[in-house]
Parts: structure tokens; C-alpha cells; sequence
């Protein structure tokens, strides 16, 4: 193994978002291909440095096969996660600026917020690096993004110009529905076995919650909404709410520590609980709100 | 791959652009009491057919009036922009017009000063101010020395989880010319509204829940708002005057001159958009039978019988149940017809 050849591949595996053991077989694929090339062309009368260079020339720029391998491992990520930026942050103008000049209201936290949020998207889309390889991260990361754009989309709806709120509703919806698309594919698709004892049963796990949190995100949006309205004003009382959300993140964590344990009917059992908590709250909302 | 340098002009750019999102939301950015533009559901009809009404000009609450002489673009009457015009009153000459001022942040400042304005002359005077808050006002019909209102003690909020709302109802009146005010309930109710004078009993009429009978919280949430008649000469005296078997909440009404029939608001229907639809019911006295009066399926509030008792004057809402309410005044003869729309000049 060379040293041109460790540089050359660490080079291009960074471009790659992965897991530690994808990176590492990828590594080991690449050195083995190197490998095999250079054999050939020292077999075909070059010298040992020659045939490093050849090898490494026939293969190509590093960052572009990353980039390469990036787009065959994870196909249209790279772009999704561009388009939900970009996206985002056209709507949270858009959003911000028909608040401000139709109704009078300046939502600089929210827009500042969603601006941060997006921003980052956009810098982990471009740069595939460091702790973009963690899921729990990018999954947290779009928890986030998720909860402030349902708040834009509720700011949506008190546009009280329909020709403008309209496109704005269906703009902020599509932004919320590939910000859940993502995060599906982060936790099922892109999954990959990791030093987990049963990673099988923590990928639907974590399905599982992550499903859960989107809807506790909108129930809590909902209920702060509602209290808003009713209130008027900040008050105490609207952090109940927010008691689902510490219930949601304790069962989450209760559930991976389970699992990891190899608890399987445990870690299941208490993952019934905030779906059957989801679910209730649809049926509710279907029975009670729509009257089906 | 990007080169670091596009990212960071890239960061750069968007950051810019939020700061200059941010420096535009703190110049244009308003207060809830400087959004307030347009008409209100709140006027009032002369016995020579004048017709006052409350109009926000840029948050700036001001009284004008639509008659044959007076300038329809000239507020008779206009506040800062901090306050807020309850009410409105016609003298029974029509000459003079009192009115409610309170502050629009009513929890920070609890006041209300009564003014009356003549409006030939615009000459306004400050009739008493008081540390409650004066919801509604009204002239005696027939007698110009005396006002009778609507006081609430209190301001606030009984729930956490609800907007703060005057409390602690009574009835109150004042005797312009010796200045003397009298108190004629004790009741302190939760909610009373509508105050109507009558004009040939000492008695006064208003809305209020049903609840002599309630005992349990229970109870409570299966009374109605209904009419009750209160006699001046003996307050404890009160009675339901409106249909006791109705389950509809009568949240506002208007008297016809003799006493016998009201013209009330009730919810009439739930609109596609499941919005409720309020109509406006006349209601016989003597036959207790009471009948759908208009059929808009709006808003339709704020009922006042006209001079002579010819027309009906109310206001539809064409925008209930959005932030921003879009009002219009409406007439029609009191035996029922077509309603026709005021064109008020303030638009």
C-alpha cells in the first residue's frame, strides 16, 4: 500500500456520505482496485512509481469519483437536500415579506431561524464532510426544519390575501413533504449496517419515531396555535404543549437503549405507544374536526 | 464539488439579504392598534335618519356621519391611536351624539370617559370617566338628560387559557344635568350586552345567560343567552322577555317603540366552511312566536329599528371568522323585503 494511494482514497471517500464501516469498505474496494491497476501496468514493463501514476491517472479526479460514488450510493440526495434549501429559504422570504407589508407583522425570530435552518441544509448538501455523516444529526436537522416551516405554513394561512396565500400554503407543504420524504430515506434507505447489534430492528424503530414526531411537532403547533389565538398573548401555560415532546424524546431514547440491549418485544412495546398516541390524534382529528 | 470560496459568497449573500429582511421588519412593522383600518360594526341612526358610524383611519378611531348636510369625509370625532370607541349614542332630537372612549390596551389602562359631541356645532364634552370599563351606552328615547350603560369592573382573563374580556356587569345610569350616576343591578354578571332603553316602560332590556336556576358547572354550559327586561323602579325585578324554550343564544337585539317585538341575532346555520351563520329572528311578544327575519347566511349583527319605525338597520360581516372583518350597513323595511345595502362614504 502507498502512500500516493492512501491520499488519493482518503480523499475520495471523504467526498462520500456514509457510515464508518461503508467508508471502510469502500476504502478497501478502491486500495484493491489501485492495487490490482498498478500490478497490471508494473506486468506491462512500467516502473513501481510509473505505475502508481498510471493507475491513479486511468482512475481519475478524486473529489469528482466521490462524487461519483456519492450519486450511485445516494441518488438525487445531493440534489433534494439543494432543492429543500434553496426552497426553504425563497419561501421564508416570500412568507416573511407578505406577513410584513400585507398584515404588519415581522417575524424576524421565525425568519432568522428558518434562514439558520436552511442555511445549514445547504451547507451539508455541498459539503459532505465531517459530522454530515452522522444521521442523527441530519434527521435532528430536519426534525427542525420540519417544526419551523409547519409554523410558516400556519403563517400561511393568516395572509389574508388568498391570491398570495395560496401558492404559499402549497409551497410551504411541499417544502414540509420532502423535508419528511428526506427523512425517511436518511432512516430507511441510506441505512446501513453499522456496529449496531440488530440494525435491522433499530431502522424500524427509528422509522417508527420519527413518523411519531412529525406528528407531535404538528400537535404542538397546533395546540400553540390554538392557545394563541384564544389567548392572544405569550402566556405560561402554553408550555404543557410541549410535555409530548419530552415523552416522545424519553420513549425515543428508552427504545434505542432497549434495542441495543437486543429487548426486541420491550423496545416494540414501548414503541406502540406513541403510535397508538399518533394514531388517536388522527382519528380524533378526522371524527371530531371533519366529522366523518 | 463547490469551491469553499462560492459557499462562503453564498452564506454571505443570504446573510445579507436576513439583514435587510430584518432592518425592513423593524421599520414596517405595526402594532396590533395601528392595523386597524376601515369600518366598524359600530353606528347608530338618528330620528332625522342621520347615520353615525365608527371609522379606523390608519388605527386612528374617528366618528362620521352620513346625513344630507353634514361633510361625509369629516370626522365629527377623531382619537389617537391608542384609543377606542365602544360605543355611540343618538340624542332622541338627534342633535347630540354620545360616545365611549377607552384605551385599546385595556389590561395595561382600565378607563372609559363618556363624551357627547353636538354634532351641528362639533362641541364635545366630557360627560364622566371612570376606572371600569363603559361598554355600551344608550339614550332614554324620549328623555335627553339621561344616560343609561353597560359597566364592567373588571378586565381579564377568568381562564388561562382565555382572551381577557370585561366582567362583572351591571347597569348604570346618568343624569346629564345634575351629573348624578346610579347604579340600578347588583348582579355583577359574567357577560350582559345589548343594553335597549325602552320608551314607554321605566325599564331597561339586555342579553345575559340564563343561570338563576344553574348550580353545577354543568349547568352552566346548557344555559342560553337570552333578552331580559329589568325594571328600573325595582331591579331585582327581572325577567326573561324573549322565547324561554329557545335553544339559541340571543346575542343582540333591538325593541320596537311600543315594546312589543324584538329584532334579535341568533345563529341560524353552520356555513360550508363551518363558519356560523347569524341571521337576525322578529320576535312577537304577544303570540311568543318568533320567525327568521333576514336570509343572508353572512354575519348579520347589530340590529337598531330606524326612525318612525320604517326600516331596520343592521350590519353584515362579510368576512366573519378571518382576522381582518369586512363590515357593510344594510337597511330594510321592517315588514321583511329585500335588504339594501347603505353605501357609507368612509370605505
Amino acid at each position: 500500500m502507498t502512500e500516493r494511494f492512501t491520499k488519493f482514497v482518503d480523499k475520495t471517500v471523504q467526498q462520500i456520505e456514509g457510515n464508518q464501516q461503508e467508508k471502510d469498505d469502500l476504502y478497501e474496494e478502491l486500495m484493491i482496485h489501485l492495487e490490482l491497476s498498478k500490478e497490471q501496468f508494473v506486468k506491462a514493463g512500467l516502473s513501481e512509481t510509473e505505475a502508481e501514476k498510471k493507475a491513479l491517472e486511468d482512475f481519475g479526479e478524486e473529489t469528482e469519483i466521490g462524487s461519483e460514488i456519492q450519486q450511485a450510493m445516494y441518488p438525487y440526495r445531493k440534489e433534494m437536500m439543494i432543492v429543500l434549501a434553496i426552497g426553504s429559504i425563497i419561501f421564508s422570504i416570500g412568507i416573511y415579506l407578505a406577513q410584513l407589508f400585507l398584515e404588519g407583522d415581522a417575524y424576524i425570530l421565525w425568519l432568522v431561524l428558518s434562514i439558520m435552518a436552511s442555511a445549514l441544509l445547504f451547507i451539508f448538501s455541498i459539503q459532505s464532510r465531517a459530522f454530515f455523516n452522522r444521521r442523527l444529526w441530519m434527521n435532528s436537522l430536519l426534525l427542525i426544519h420540519i417544526a419551523i416551516y409547519l409554523f410558516g405554513l400556519l403563517l400561511t394561512t393568516g395572509v389574508t390575501v388568498p391570491s398570495i396565500s395560496a401558492p404559499l400554503t402549497i409551497f410551504a407543504s411541499i417544502i414540509i413533504l420532502l423535508a419528511i420524504v428526506l427523512i425517511y430515506r436518511t432512516t430507511i434507505h441510506d441505512y446501513r449496517a453499522t456496529d449496531h447489534p440488530l440494525p435491522h430492528y433499530a431502522k424500524w424503530l427509528h422509522v417508527i419515531n420519527m413518523t411519531a414526531g412529525v406528528g407531535v411537532i404538528g400537535y404542538i403547533l397546533f395546540f400553540l396555535w390554538g392557545m394563541m389565538v384564544m389567548i392572544g398573548s405569550l402566556s405560561p401555560v402554553m408550555v404543557i404543549p410541549l410535555i409530548p415532546l419530552l415523552v416522545w424524546i424519553s420513549l425515543y431514547i428508552w427504545q434505542m437503549h432497549l434495542i441495543r440491549k437486543r429487548r426486541k418485544k420491550g423496545a416494540y412495546a414501548v414503541a406502540v405507544v406513541p403510535m397508538a398516541a399518533i394514531l388517536l390524534m388522527f382519528w380524533y382529528i378526522i371524527v371530531i374536526f371533519i366529522g366523518m | 464539488m463547490m469551491k469553499k470560496k462560492t459557499i462562503i459568497s453564498i452564506l454571505i449573500i443570504i446573510g445579507l439579504i436576513t439583514i435587510t429582511l430584518i432592518v425592513l421588519g423593524i421599520i414596517f412593522d405595526k402594532e396590533e392598534f395601528e392595523k386597524q383600518q376601515g369600518r366598524t360594526s359600530i353606528y347608530d341612526v338618528s330620528s332625522n335618519g342621520t347615520i353615525a358610524y365608527v371609522f379606523f383611519d390608519e388605527g386612528n378611531p374617528g366618528i362620521y356621519l352620513q346625513s344630507d348636510t353634514a361633510s361625509p369625509e369629516e370626522p365629527i370625532v377623531q382619537l389617537k391611536i391608542d384609543q377606542e370607541i365602544l360605543d355611540i349614542s343618538f340624542s332622541p332630537d338627534g342633535k347630540k351624539l354620545a360616545y365611549i372612549i377607552s384605551h385599546k390596551n385595556k389590561q395595561e389602562d382600565l378607563k372609559s370617559a363618556i363624551h357627547v359631541v353636538n354634532v351641528e356645532t362639533g362641541s364635545n364634552q366630557v360627560l364622566f370617566a371612570k376606572r371600569t370599563l363603559v361598554t355600551e351606552i344608550e339614550y332614554h328615547p324620549t328623555n335627553e338628560d339621561m344616560l343609561y350603560y353597560l359597566n364592567a369592573d373588571t378586565f381579564e382573563n377568568y381562564s388561562p387559557i382565555a382572551s381577557a374580556k370585561p366582567h362583572d356587569f351591571d347597569v348604570f345610569s346618568y343624569q346629564i344635568s345634575s351629573g348624578e350616576t346610579k347604579q340600578h343591578t347588583d348582579l355583577k354578571k359574567y357577560m350582559m350586552q345589548s343594553l335597549r332603553v325602552s320608551r314607554t316602560k321605566n325599564t331597561v332590556y339586555v342579553s345575559m345567560f340564563d343561570d338563576t336556576d344553574v348550580e353545577t358547572a354543568e349547568d352552566s354550559f346548557a344555559t342560553y343567552l337570552r333578552i331580559f327586561e329589568i325594571s328600573l323602579d325595582d331591579p331585582k325585578s327581572i325577567q326573561v322577555v324573549s322565547q324561554k324554550d329557545n335553544e339559541q343564544d340571543i346575542y343582540d337585539f333591538a325593541v320596537a317603540a311600543n315594546d312589543d317585538a324584538f329584532i334579535y341575532q341568533a345563529v341560524n346555520d353552520t356555513g360550508e366552511d363551518g363558519i356560523f351563520q347569524y341571521e337576525l329572528f322578529f320576535y312577537d311578544r304577544q303570540t311568543e312566536q318568533g320567525e327568521r327575519f333576514t336570509h343572508l347566511r353572512e354575519h348579520t349583527t347589530n340590529p337598531i329599528i330606524g326612525p318612525d319605525e320604517k326600516y331596520v338597520y343592521f350590519v353584515v360581516d362579510k368576512q366573519f371568522g378571518s382576522p381582518k372583518p369586512d363590515y357593510y350597513l344594510y337597511q330594510m323595511t321592517i315588514g321583511g323585503g329585500n335588504p339594501e345595502e347603505i353605501p357609507l362614504y368612509m370605505n
